[in-house]
């Protein structure tokens, strides 16, 4: 298969050949457009997770930009929870913006970075402190001096360093490898995770101390296909952007965008930005309409029954549904709610024998989601029988 | 993050990235890389030059799903184009 032909079959894709064996020249002139091509895609003009601001109208999203509000201007630990692409890091910077900090946001995924390298990149190392490292070092804790320094996937960070994380978060001191002197750090410590925690703990994977440590002001970001509402606002905003960006003009069709609302959107709102730049570069100055939509999302639109629809069916008073026989001094709608929500979760809990995750799947919601609301009402989860 | 099945070829360009001054190069096989990457960020993906049009289809297919962005390099024995 050579390049042509999958130039034909993917034109949204940017391909770059090279001839095996490969001549340093020819590589280095593609690493020069590969460079150059990064530097002209300002990622922040196009990735959720770079952006400034929350989009959404949701209840959740409001609650969270709440939550920024109110943690910024303070010095607390803050540990964002939420599935891979909900915008944690947005979130994350956007703490750091509102909080008036002048040094750098420094940020850090600790998935990423191996083993063996990763106490040298948190802390920094001096000249010798073991081979290859030839010059002294500043890790970016140091880095982020006077500003904020931000810890991606947490929940995958060994538990050697965690015990040194948990360290610098008591005393506020670093030690560069390879060196007995301690540094003060000015920093503000935000971590994330897509993984759930308190399981972690219970595996035995994840210090308890270091979390609790972490979450003095926990966020949590609900998977996408939880705050449904978000959905539109987030395709118009960027599909806006992307049409700036790229100089088209691109619209969604009302049957199309009916499609992506129902959508589950695995991948969050990372997979919907993903999705749209997609379909500017495959129509652009067009509109795309349903059958432009790519398989999975096609696909699982014809496959699962729109919940919506299930939902209000079951509820509407003339199916036999829920019927509230409205007090004539009213009622508070939001304590009603929440009140049917614990029914819900209670019974849910009692049927699945105190699994949360079997409770959570019968509810439709996350397994962190759940554990956060058995938390807030304060549910007695009934014990899981013996056999 | 350079992805072929033979992990010498993969291995040769790992290090010829390198000396031209990239960080932080990974080699992968098409099975592993996406389990690799996990939530991480990908700067280019280098396609090595023993891949069916199997594995090429899965892996662009892939790319593309994770951000369309990516810059892939296919190296192929043929001249490039």
């Amino acid at each position: 298969m050579n390049s042509s032909e999958l130039h034909k079959e993917y034109p949204w894709a940017r391909f770059h050949s090279l001839s095996y064996p490969v001549r340093l020249d020819a590589l280095g002139e593609v690493l020069a457009d590969i460079r150059a091509s990064h530097s002209h895609t300002d990622h922040s003009e196009t990735k959720p997770r770079v952006d400034g601001r929350l989009v959404g109208n949701s209840a959740d999203t409001d609650l969270v930009r709440r939550m920024i509000e109110q943690v910024a201007p303070s010095l607390a630990t803050v540990l964002i929870t939420g599935e891979s692409g909900t915008g944690k890091e947005v979130v994350a910077r956007q703490i750091h913006e509102k909080s008036g900090r002048k040094g750098p946001f420094v940020a850090v995924n600790c998935g990423a970075i191996p083993e063996s390298l990763l106490e040298s990149e948190l802390f920094g190392h001096e000249r010798g402190a073991f081979t290859g490292a030839v010059s002294a070092r500043a890790g970016r804790f140091e880095q982020a001096k006077g500003g904020t320094f931000f810890l991606d996937e947490i929940g995958d960070m060994p538990t050697v360093m965690q015990v040194k994380l948990l360290r610098v978060l008591e005393e506020r001191l670093i030690e560069r490898v390879g060196s007995a002197d301690s540094i003060p750090v000015d920093v503000r410590l935000i971590a994330a995770t897509h993984r759930d925690l308190p399981n972690q703990i219970e595996a035995g994977r994840f210090r308890e101390d270091l979390f609790y440590r972490l979450s003095v002001f926990p966020i949590e970001i609900s998977p996408l296909r939880e705050r449904r509402e978000d959905i539109a606002p987030l395709i118009d905003e960027f599909v806006y952007r992307m049409c700036v960006a790229q100089s088209v003009s691109l619209q969604i069709s009302a049957g199309a965008m009916n499609i992506l609302e129902k959508y589950s959107w695995p991948g969050n709102v990372r997979e919907l930005a993903n999705l749209v730049e997609r379909l500017v570069v495959i129509k652009p100055n067009g509109v795309v309409k349903s059958s432009d939509l790519p398989w999975p999302i096609a696909e699982r639109e014809d496959a699962q029954p729109d919940t919506t629809e299930v939902l209000s069916s079951s509820l509407n008073p003339t199916s036999g549904g829920i019927h509230v026989n409205l007090p004539s001094s009213g009622l508070d709608l939001k304590q009603y709610l929440a009140k049917i929500e614990q029914d819900m979760i209670h019974q849910a809990l009692v049927e699945s024998d105190g699994v949360v995750q079997r409770a959570a799947e019968l509810l439709g919601v996350g397994r962190t989601t759940l554990v956060e609301k058995i938390r807030r009402y304060d549910i007695n989860a009934p014990k899981k029988p013996v056999h | 993050m350079v992805i072929n099945r033979a992990g010498t070829a993969a291995d040769n360009l790992k290090e010829l990235i390198e000396f031209m001054d990239a960080h932080d190069v990974r080699t992968a096989t098409p099975a592993k890389w996406r389990q690799q990457v996990g939530d991480g960020r990908l700067e280019a993906v280098f396609i090595g030059p023993d891949l069916s049009d199997k594995d090429i289809r899965n892996l662009v297919d892939d790319v593309g799903r994770l951000d369309p962005n990516i810059p892939i390099v296919m190296i192929s024995e043929e001249s490039g184009t």
